[in-house]
């Protein structure tokens, strides 16, 4: 998840230009080093449909991809900031429509899990997503952009919209309600 | 418990997992964190969706937003449909293209047959003042050569002493003028006569959905015998010009006109009277038929 886990500097400018030119190779390439990160962010958040959600996102990232320019952090703002765009299109419209709960398959018991779901489960199941989950909007986007999406504060203030002082102060916030609500010992299906 | 504010630094120690230096009752928080991205960074890639999926085998570069989002706008209200409303649509489109083709007669023999007779029991009603127009249109010029026959009719009728009378009319200018307005009136919509004009009338005759196709018929027959008269009437003019010979002609002509039931006769027969002129006085025709009374008129008045 860490920038070394992606394609170097070097690197992730010739596969830039390749999927720039159309390079199937190289547009599958993003796909598998962006697209993780991305729809961990998009569950972590809330989305109902992170899987559809990201490849919406990177439908959207792939026909602007021309005129995109810059670095590998740079692209990784640029996704990001689709992707959050995108989802709080689908929060707003879930709000104007109102809560359903829909058919998952995922959670059908009589469904085999794999181990796609059971690692997104796992990640759903920590403690202090729901304690996240707890802070105002923009703290929340602020932390999960940081420690799900690994962000820099630089790129979290590109994607939010805010200058790097601000989500600096949001992050300080934000830890000082987590050191005051956050315990250990509860889990989410505990007491 | 350190209550002191935590610095940009060790916000970042403790975002990363680590546990700020003296800060250790973040510790626990920080084990959290540093879970929850060891978990998030094995979350595998999704399964792209169709679309991505496509995108990604075939990459358009430079393709635009907007064209994209246009060919997905197109094909979406379709793809949205229910199955129901799908094969709604399909027929309501084969149905039309059915209706389509049908009007432009491009049916095989049977199926054009059977498209027709629907299409003329529909619209029979409206139909029928159609067709009434229709008539009244091609044989509105049958009307006025009614109109021209009814009168020669009457007159004709009446026209018992039309010798005399003819001897004193037939020299009129009336004939003159007449022959320059009356028949002209008369002729372009009484194809009286002309191979045309009995086939059209045979053919309104043999057609069940006309109303009076036995009347046709007997039309028919009539413009058959006119047409006859007509030969022979030339034939005799043909040596006798100048005199009102039209007249002793028409006469049983247009005694057969009016009895005939005036129509298509009248045609000719109009001829027959000049004698009209005394007898219905008012009628235009009156006049035409004193035309008639020329000798070159009847051909002209007849066909």
């Amino acid at each position: 998840m860490s920038e070394n886990s992606t394609v170097g500097a070097d690197a992730f400018a010739s596969v830039l230009a390749a999927a720039q030119a159309g390079a199937s190779w190289a547009c599958t390439r993003l796909w598998n080093d962006h697209a993780p990160s991305v729809a961990a962010f998009l569950r972590a958040r809330g989305s109902r449909e992170p899987d559809d959600l990201t490849s919406e996102v990177f439908l959207t990232v792939f026909s602007r991809l021309g005129s995109f320019t810059g670095d590998a952090a740079a692209f990784r703002s640029f996704v990001f900031s689709i992707a959050h765009r995108r989802l709080v299109d689908e929060l707003r419209m879930r709000g104007r429509r109102g809560e359903t709960v829909e058919l998952d398959p995922a959670e059908d018991p009589r469904r085999a899990s794999s181990a796609e779901d059971e690692a997104a489960s796992r990640l759903g199941d920590h403690h202090v997503l729901a304690v996240l989950n707890a802070l105002p909007a923009d703290q929340r986007d602020v932390m999960i952009l940081r420690i799900v999406a690994d962000l820099t504060v630089e790129q979290v203030a590109e994607v939010v919209g805010k200058r790097p002082g601000a989500v600096k102060a949001l992050q300080r916030r934000a830890i000082e309600r987590l050191r005051k609500n956050f315990d250990p010992t509860r889990t989410l299906f505990g007491p | 418990m350190s209550k002191e504010p935590i610095t940009d630094a060790e916000a970042q120690q403790l975002l990363s997992g680590a546990t700020p230096e003296g800060h250790p009752e973040l510790s626990a928080l920080a084990a959290s964190i540093a879970d929850v991205r060891r978990d998030a960074a094995q979350v595998p890639a999704p399964q792209p969706s169709f679309a991505l999926a496509a995108q990604l085998a075939h990459p358009t570069p430079g393709a635009s937003n907007s064209r994209r989002r246009a060919i997905a706008t197109a094909g979406s209200p379709i793809a949205r449909l229910g199955i129901v409303a799908k094969i709604a649509a399909a027929v309501g489109v084969l149905a039309l293209g059915f209706l389509g083709v049908g009007a432009a007669g491009a049916l095989p023999g049977v199926a054009q047959d059977a498209f027709d007779d629907v299409v003329s029991t529909i619209v029979s009603s409206e139909g029928e003042s159609t067709d009434d127009g229709l008539d009244d249109g091609t044989a509105g010029g049958e009307g006025t050569a009614e109109e021209c026959v009814v009168d020669d009719g009457a007159t004709d009728g009446g026209a018992t002493d039309d010798p005399a009378i003819d001897a004193a009319t037939e020299s009129t200018t009336d004939g003159s003028t007449d022959a320059g307005t009356e028949p002209e009136a008369c002729e372009p919509a009484l194809p009286v006569g002309s191979g045309e004009f009995s086939d059209w009338v045979k053919q309104g005759a043999r057609d069940p959905n006309k109303i009076g196709s036995e009347f046709g018929a007997a039309v028919a027959e009539q413009a058959r015998e006119l047409k006859n008269e007509k030969a022979e009437e030339r034939a005799e003019n043909a040596g006798t010009d100048g005199t009102p010979n039209g007249n002793v002609d028409s006469t049983p002509g247009g005694n057969g006109n009016g009895s005939a039931g005036s129509n298509s006769g009248g045609n000719g027969n109009g001829n027959g009277t000049g004698n009209g002129n005394t007898g219905a006085a008012t009628q235009d025709d009156d006049e035409s038929s004193n035309g008639n009374g020329k000798p070159a008129d009847p051909p002209g008045g007849r066909p």
